[in-house]
């Protein structure tokens, strides 16, 4: 994913299942707490988690700033 | 009335006859309980005759959470389980987090009221869509890890509470637990769902959770987690979890456990156990351990925990010595929903015992020893009930009447066996509130500033006092104790620690320290408003705590618990011996070895700080007419 053209890395490693960036997302764009709704999908079934984005993602980052473990990190990318 | 924080719904549910009612969250409880632990101990006063049997279908267990669980609040996952006890016969709470409170109010539902007994083995599915009593024969015999992950499979994103081998083989002090890391229930909680044939609770659902002021709530949050995420020892937490705050190293080299040093280490657990943290919803510190034995004969082990730290309090057996042997014992204990104290106390305990020669090979089928291979026996005999282990199965009280000279070395309150040990602590309130809670020994309510650096100066202590909402005019009192050396009144605090306790646990908040210290009543109090939309003060949230307090010691008065139950265990006057150290009683100043009488001192005056009869122990007509309490007598 690239957000501000920036490439999206994600240490799922080091997410913890906390649910903030979905609570967080969830109450930005619908108002309520909701993992349901949230844009940026979890899926702890495994020993560690896998984090992907709903198709409607907005791409408004909001999730890396709220997340709590160092999940995200964004790095400048060179078009040349 | 409209809700916001709250869902608004309790859900009863008949195992019996397999009905479900759903009724309206009762807007006068609201008001005096709050949620969590108050409204759960309402809920249980106004549905359970405490004169039953706790392992009959008579018992009622209420399973419920708070109005800021589910919501963003730094914290606030607690779930709160109320029922009556079989280890301790107490009527009382017991607290775990992970994800059930969320996925609870996400099914619509701030409480449940679990009656009577299914027939064969069920679990209960619980969602926005459905409420459902499944078969789980087919979870017969299945551990907490088993049994949850088989549900996790069916349900996808969901909360499971479940018990062990234990629990459906009616050990009395089995207990459940959330989602494989977080444990529920000493004393019993396990044995009680296996009394009910209930295997497992199962809550899901898409409701989400509104707030009625999303301004103010930002401005409050926003403020909060930058403070936290500014905190110096935050990234430490997040790496080392419960082992950070816990000096197991310095205790071992104390006594002269030097093997035990580098096995307990740091080291060890970030190079050879770590695997991954997991938090509970909302949670900046994240401590529930994945760890995973890298190399040696149970190499590939996973084990789920609340801790790493537990694990390695295995090494307090004298015979203990490597963290493949701890880690693998406890996973054993943990599956199976036995309680991992107990199981080390009864290790304790019986081999001395059989080194008295009181207890024998012959009628134990025991050679007891305090390693691994034996602590492997006895657990087995204990959850399949066979031979002695049918006696251990029935808790210390069952044990007191067998040997009832041995009564006195027993390190149990009220039937449950101590988590602090003051004579290695020395005497802070999370120590003496196992005393006086007729729950018996525990962990959770009897937190303070104590529970860190014994010995701070006493000025560092009132900015703590304030923030938990401890008022004015009780500060004299407070730093007035039995002698005057001894600092502070733990006595008297120890009323209070229980009221901070309360309203954390009503909201949904987290009451361990590295939570809990973040947090006063003002802000807990203005999360509340803006959640809520409810115009409730600090002290009306002070005082709701002190009525669950109060309705929850009626309840327990009613059972037979009064002064004469809350006593030290003998053992602790005695100095413990451990390894090459001998640790005695000491007050939290380590300056005045603590009496008797001094400890009968620090009970009167706990009952008189909460306006309590002091001869008996109970409280008074006015305390409880003041509560508006008068129909629970």
């Amino acid at each position: 994913m690239n957000i501000d053209n920036k490439l999206l890395i994600i240490h799922e490693n080091n997410c913890t299942n906390c649910r903030t960036c979905q609570l967080r997302c969830s109450f930005l764009h619908f108002q309520e707490f909701n993992p349901s709704k949230a844009y940026i999908l979890i899926d702890s079934t495994g020993l560690f988690p896998k984090i992907s984005f709903h198709k409607d993602c907005k791409k408004c980052g909001i999730c890396i700033d709220y997340c709590l473990y160092d999940v995200f990190e964004l790095v400048e990318v060179d078009n040349q | 009335m409209k809700f916001f924080g709250y869902t608004g719904k309790i859900l009863k549910i008949d195992l019996t006859d397999n009905e479900f009612q759903i009724i309206s969250l009762d807007e006068n409880d609201v008001n005096e309980y709050i949620g969590g632990i108050g409204i759960n101990t309402k809920l249980l006063a106004d549905n359970l005759n405490p004169n039953i049997d706790p392992l009959s279908l008579d018992n009622v267990i209420i399973i419920g959470t708070g109005p800021l669980v589910g919501t963003i609040v730094p914290g606030a996952s607690r779930t709160v389980g109320t029922t009556k006890f079989p280890a301790s016969n107490a009527i009382t709470s017991v607290c775990g987090s992970s994800a059930f409170g969320m996925n609870l109010k996400l099914a619509g539902y701030d409480h449940i009221i679990i009656t009577g007994g299914s027939e064969n083995l069920i679990y209960i599915e619980i969602s926005d869509k459905k409420i459902k009593l499944h078969d789980a024969s087919k979870l017969q015999g299945k551990d907490i890890v088993e049994t949850t992950d088989y549900l996790k499979s069916k349900n996808g994103d969901c909360s499971v509470i479940t018990n062990g081998t234990a629990g459906e083989n009616l050990v009395k002090f089995a207990m459940a637990s959330i989602d494989k890391v977080s444990t529920f229930g000493r004393a019993g909680l396990g044995a009680i769902m296996g009394s009910k044939k209930l295997k497992a609770i199962v809550a899901k659902g898409k409701s989400g959770v509104k707030i009625a002021k999303p301004k103010q709530f930002w401005e409050l949050y926003n403020k909060l987690i930058n403070r936290i995420k500014n905190y110096s020892h935050l990234k430490e937490w997040q790496k080392l979890g419960q082992l950070k705050t816990a000096p197991l190293g310095m205790l071992f080299a104390a006594v002269g456990w030097k093997q035990k040093i580098k096995q307990s280490s740091n080291r060890t657990y970030l190079k050879k156990l770590k695997k991954r943290r997991i938090a509970c919803p909302s949670c900046p510190i994240g401590d529930k351990d994945v760890l995973e034995i890298k190399e040696g004969k149970f190499k590939g082990l996973i084990n789920y925990t609340s801790s790493a730290l537990n694990d390695f309090l295995l090494f307090f057996l004298e015979d203990i010595s490597s963290y493949e042997e701890a880690v693998k014992a406890f996973d054993v204990i943990d599956r199976t929903g036995l309680d991992a104290l107990t199981m080390t106390q009864y290790l304790e305990f019986c081999t001395d015992l059989y080194r008295k020669g009181v207890i024998s090979e012959k009628e134990t089928g025991i050679q007891w020893k305090k390693d691994f291979e034996t602590l492997m026996k006895v657990c087995k005999m204990v959850i399949k009930r066979e031979g002695f282990g049918k006696i251990l199965a029935d808790g210390w009280k069952k044990l007191s009447e067998v040997y009832n000279d041995y009564e006195k070395d027993m390190l149990i309150v009220k039937g449950v066996e101590q988590v602090f040990d003051p004579r290695i602590m020395r005497l802070g309130t999370m120590e003496f509130e196992q005393v006086v809670n007729p729950k018996g020994a525990h962990v959770a309510s009897g937190g303070s500033p104590t529970y860190f650096s014994p010995g701070r100066p006493l000025e560092s202590f009132k900015t703590h006092f304030y923030r938990m909402g401890i008022p004015e005019n009780a500060m004299s009192r407070l730093f007035s104790p039995p002698l005057p050396n001894m600092g502070i009144n733990i006595g008297r605090l120890t009323r209070y620690s229980e009221d901070w306790y309360t309203v954390l646990t009503s909201l949904g908040i987290c009451a361990r320290a590295q939570i809990n210290r973040f947090y006063s009543l003002k802000l807990a109090t203005e999360f509340y408003q803006t959640v809520t939309g409810l115009e409730k003060n600090e002290e009306d949230l002070r005082k709701s705590a002190e009525r669950t307090w109060n309705l929850m010691k009626l309840l327990n008065v009613k059972v037979g618990f009064d002064r004469s139950q809350d006593k030290f265990p003998p053992a602790w006057f005695k100095p413990l011996l451990m390894g090459n150290a001998e640790l005695k009683l000491m007050d939290f100043y380590a300056g005045i070895e603590i009496t008797p009488e001094i400890a009968e001192k620090l009970i009167d005056d706990y009952y008189d700080e909460r306006g309590w009869d002091i001869k008996r122990g109970i409280p008074r007509k006015e305390k409880i007419e003041e509560l508006n309490l008068s129909k629970y007598i």
